[in-house]
């Protein structure tokens, strides 16, 4: 897995500039091509490429949840061992549950859920606490993002 | 928002944006759209704001960021906020969140770092430089992490 450090330079620029924003255009891949240099059939294939060799996992676009009326919670819980396959599936049944993981802390299952208001997700908070099984179980409502943005260096 | 909006933003909530030169153009046929309209629609939720950004994700494993972490914050305020998590690249999330009597945290951060120490160093120094209380929650194993399909909550 370390061959992150066979990327040549270009492709650590493309990589990096990827994270700050395309245009958003009938053709944005020639646009980046453009910016840096590179002919547009370059800039596509050396794209597929990047996702081939899996540093880029997708190009696609991001919402603001809460302009659109979407309500979120992080919720915490402590499942025992035995029952984490079974919990998994439960939460896999979720559309509404994007991500889940383990943590090494008493509450030991981490996932985000979201919902079109408050009430709907408490009641389903309430919900997943029965079906999980959960021990223990914390639900820590989206006051505010402060920050959503990946920018990692290559 | 109109229905034409929503049959966007509901497509682009399922599907990542093609690689190749004119990928509005597919998107545009499976709507029953032009292209511009496609294209000036995506450009007018973005200036409205409920789309944030057009961009690539990077698979932070890939490029070398192998351990990554919750921190959890009780009382960051806005300056550790403003000076330290929103120009860290390291640290892709910050939250702000209800806080729980069982888990009395209202800060979230998410640290992608090369190492666990590292990740470990940034918290202490950053505790006590603003005199706060962190839980480092390490991501063991991730079960989940799909997109927010919007289609049931617009």
């Amino acid at each position: 897995m370390n061959a992150a450090y066979t990327l040549d330079e270009v492709m650590k620029k493309i990589l990096f500039r990827l994270q700050e924003g395309l245009p958003i255009s009938p053709r944005p891949y020639k646009e980046l091509a453009d910016e840096l240099g590179l002919s547009e059939e370059e800039m596509v294939a050396r794209l597929s490429w990047l996702q081939e060799e899996g540093f880029l996992k997708r190009i696609n676009f991001s919402f603001d949840l809460n302009k659109l009326g979407v309500v979120s919670t992080l919720v915490g819980c402590r499942i025992p061992k035995k029952n984490i396959n079974m919990a998994q599936k439960v939460i896999n049944a979720y559309g509404n549950i994007t991500h889940n993981y383990l943590r090494k802390h008493r509450l030991n299952m981490w996932f985000t859920l979201s919902a079109k208001s408050r009430k709907r997700l408490q009641t389903e908070v309430a919900r997943l606490r029965e079906e999980l099984m959960a021990e223990e179980i914390v639900s820590l409502p989206t006051q505010k993002v402060h920050k959503l943005r990946f920018r990692l260096h290559a | 928002m109109r229905e034409k909006e929503k049959k966007v933003l509901k497509y682009f909530s399922e599907y990542d944006l093609e690689l190749s030169p004119r990928p509005f153009q597919k998107v545009a046929q499976a709507l029953n759209m032009e292209e511009t309209e496609v294209v000036g629609i995506l450009q007018r939720l973005k200036k409205q704001g409920m789309i944030k950004d057009l961009r690539g994700v990077i698979h932070h494993r890939r490029v070398g960021y192998t351990t990554n972490a919750l921190i959890a914050w009780h009382k960051a305020n806005t300056d550790v906020i403003k000076k330290v998590f929103m120009g860290d690249d390291r640290i892709s999330h910050c939250y702000k969140r209800t806080p729980q009597k069982s888990f009395n945290y209202d800060t979230f951060t998410m640290m992608h770092a090369k190492t666990a120490s590292e990740i470990k160093g940034f918290v202490r120094q950053t505790a006590e430089k603003f005199k706060l209380t962190a839980e480092i929650l390490f991501t063991e194993k991730e079960l989940k992490k799909d997109k927010l399909a919007l289609g049931k909550l617009l």
